[in-house]
């Protein structure tokens, strides 16, 4: 059928409403106004894919499907109201086809795309879910906000305590450094880990140099230095304070003492890692100790001389003036020479008794001491003629010997005397219960431009564990006979005179004194050479 | 040999002082003795003569005597006996007036002659 033939085949669609203009007019809006809508839709969905650049390609396909659908329909209205007076149905036809097709495959994809157009969340579930992220966001700031002010506290603190521990350290250091003895650490080998400026001064090194070293490499005496690591090790091992006296020698001028503290590192529950070591020297306080010790001695026999002295001085003087009285009572009267010589010698022995007294006393309180050239062989012989008295008696052969008799020593001829008679007394005491008893004194020149005078008895010797303390104060080899201060005096007298005294085990049996004194020239005639008894 | 002026002796110690008579006596010197300076003081001799005087007695001793009669006028020259003489001792008993000091054991030569020579000026 051809299409220009349906204008002559067909009627007006009009006519099937019988032209009645009500009737016309109502089909007529309502399907322009139904046809202007339809056309309006297509461009908003135009416009609403052109802005959405997030649609994907389905949507996209969807979206164009559904515009050409509705302008599809609004179409039809509009042919509708053509029809009405116009009668193409054929193409009117032809558009309700096309767009039943468009409407079908529309229809298709939107079946087919509507489980992804459910899944596409409502504005509704998006605005809950976005407050959610909002509320997240601020929750996360805050966070934020708090760490921030968290990590700023921390960083003031840390700050502080960095502050603190260098104050401390600061402190620590100038304690360590003003402290006037020695202040040290060592590892549990060992090897230093710390010391003071005190401690390096002695070493006489720089840190870096003894830094890691032990005692036996910076110590002088490798002996001493092997005694202080002993000293650390027992303080480590037994995880205890110890305060001990040490002895060490840093240059080589001589070895000190030093009064350490040594203290273990950590505990012997969670391990021992080293110690620290504090060391003062107090050399010179056991010097003075030992001085002062002597000085109270002294001072205390000092005393007991002088009470003495008086004591003995009071009948010596009633003797002494009693045998003046007798012998002037003799001088007139004819009486036998040899009472009065008697009586002479005995005042003599009076005021030598006396002198000797005074002397001693003089001594042991260190006052002036008289020292001038003595001949060696009379002051020898005079005090042997003292400490011999009665031994003879006792059955000692006794021998004097000088090798040179005309040697003049400078001494306190009392002092030296006193010396005498004390090594040849002790000497008798020893030989009591010997076969034979013997005694030989014998003087000599020794090196040194000394004179040496030996005292040698046969008896029992002496014991080699008391031979090196023997010259000691209150050392005694007599038992309870013997207070111990005679051969401690003797050694106080020769040394004051620059001398020196020993024992010597003689080569047979018994023992033998030594002592030397120095050499004086003989004075000349006239001067005042200390001869014999000048009474006082 | 004989003074005519008497040998005061004050010791406490009965040793010194008899034995110390006994040679002034076989000598010549009309002796006195007394045991300390409260005895010498209540029996205070009004003749001349030489006073010879321990230092260490109990109650008052050699020196303060001696101090005490130089203050009051009591012209007896004074001979001062010591156990122990030491520099400073000596010094104290001159200042205080005393002749000499001696110290103990004194021979007797040597005490006949101290006598002689402090009692010379007494004629």
């Amino acid at each position: 059928m051809d299409w220009r033939s349906q204008f002559e085949m067909f009627m007006p669609h009009g006519m099937c409403l019988l032209w009645r203009p009500e009737l016309m007019s109502l089909h007529v809006i309502s399907d322009a106004l139904i046809a202007a809508a339809y056309f309006t839709i297509p461009f908003v969905i135009f416009w609403f894919v052109r802005s959405r650049d997030d649609l994907d390609g389905g949507h996209r396909a969807l979206a164009a499907l559904f515009a050409a659908f509705i302008g599809l329909c609004g179409l039809t209205h509009i042919v509708s109201i053509v029809v009405l007076w116009i009668p193409i149905y054929i193409i009117e036809g032809w558009l309700k086809a096309a767009t039943a097709i468009v409407s079908v495959a529309t229809a298709g994809l939107m079946i087919a795309l509507a489980p992804e157009v459910l899944k596409l969340p409502s504005v509704r579930t998006l605005r809950r879910e976005i407050d959610a992220h909002h509320a997240t966001l601020a929750a996360l700031t805050e966070a934020r906000v708090a760490l921030a002010l968290r990590a700023d506290r921390t960083e003031t603190e840390l700050r502080q305590v960095t502050q603190d521990q260098r104050q401390s350290s600061t402190l620590l250091s100038t304690v360590i450094e003003a402290v006037p003895g020695m202040i040290y650490a060592k590892d549990r080998g060992g090897r230093l880990l710390l010391a003071n400026k005190a401690t390096l001064d002695l070493i006489g090194k720089g840190w870096p140099e003894v830094e890691g070293r032990q005692a036996r490499d910076y110590l002088s005496d490798p002996r001493e230095g092997e005694q202080v690591m002993a000293d650390d090790r027992r303080v480590m091992d037994a995880g205890t304070v110890e305060v001990i006296e040490e002895i060490a020698d840093f240059h080589g001028n001589g070895s000190r003492v030093w009064l350490t503290t040594k203290v273990p590192l950590g505990d012997l529950a969670q391990g021992i890692t080293g110690m620290v070591g504090v060391s003062i020297d107090i050399t010179d306080r056991k010097r003075m100790e030992k001085e002062f010790l002597h000085i109270s001695r002294r001072s205390a026999m000092g005393e007991m001389a002088t009470a003495i002295a008086h004591e003995i001085n009071q009948p010596l003087g009633a003797i002494s003036l009693y045998l003046g009285g007798c012998l002037t009572l003799l001088a007139d009267a004819k009486v036998d020479g040899r009472v009065i010589s008697t009586l002479n010698l005995a005042n003599d022995q009076c005021q030598r008794a006396g002198d000797i007294i005074r002397r001693l006393r003089s001594f042991v309180s260190g006052a002036d001491e008289i020292r001038r050239p003595v001949s060696i062989m009379r002051l020898v012989d005079e005090a042997c003629g003292l400490a011999l008295l009665g031994s003879r008696e006792n059955g000692v052969a006794s021998t004097i010997e000088h090798e040179a008799p005309e040697a003049w020593v400078l001494a306190d001829r009392v002092q030296i005397e006193q010396v005498i008679v004390n090594l040849v007394r002790n000497g008798l005491d020893a030989m009591a219960g010997t076969d034979k008893p013997a005694m030989l004194v014998s003087t000599g020149i020794g090196p040194a431009g000394m004179a040496t005078i030996i005292v040698r008895d046969n008896g029992p010797g002496i014991r080699p564990d008391v031979v090196d303390r023997l010259f000691e104060a209150f050392v005694s080899t007599k038992g309870v006979k013997g207070m111990g201060v005679g051969l401690s005096i003797c050694r106080t007298i020769i040394e004051g005179h620059g001398g020196k005294i020993w024992a010597e085990p003689d080569d047979g049996s018994g023992a033998a004194f030594h002592f030397t004194l120095p050499l004086a020239d003989k004075p000349a005639e006239g001067e005042t050479g200390d001869v014999g008894h000048d009474a006082a | 040999m004989s003074a005519p002026w008497i040998v005061h002796i004050i010791d406490d110690d009965e040793a010194v002082r008899t034995s110390l008579r006994f040679a002034l006596s076989v000598t010549g010197y009309a002796v006195e003795t007394y045991a300390d300076a409260a005895d010498f003081l209540g029996r205070l001799p009004t003749d001349r003569g030489v006073l010879i005087c321990d230092v260490r007695m109990p109650g008052m001793n050699g020196i303060e005597l001696t101090r005490m009669m130089q203050a009051q006028g009591l012209a007896l020259p004074i001979i001062l006996m010591t156990g122990h003489a030491d520099g400073a001792l000596q010094t104290e008993a001159l200042q205080a007036g005393a002749a000499v000091v001696l110290e103990k054991p004194v021979s007797l030569p040597t005490m006949l002659e101290t006598i002689a020579r402090v009692g010379a000026g007494l004629g």
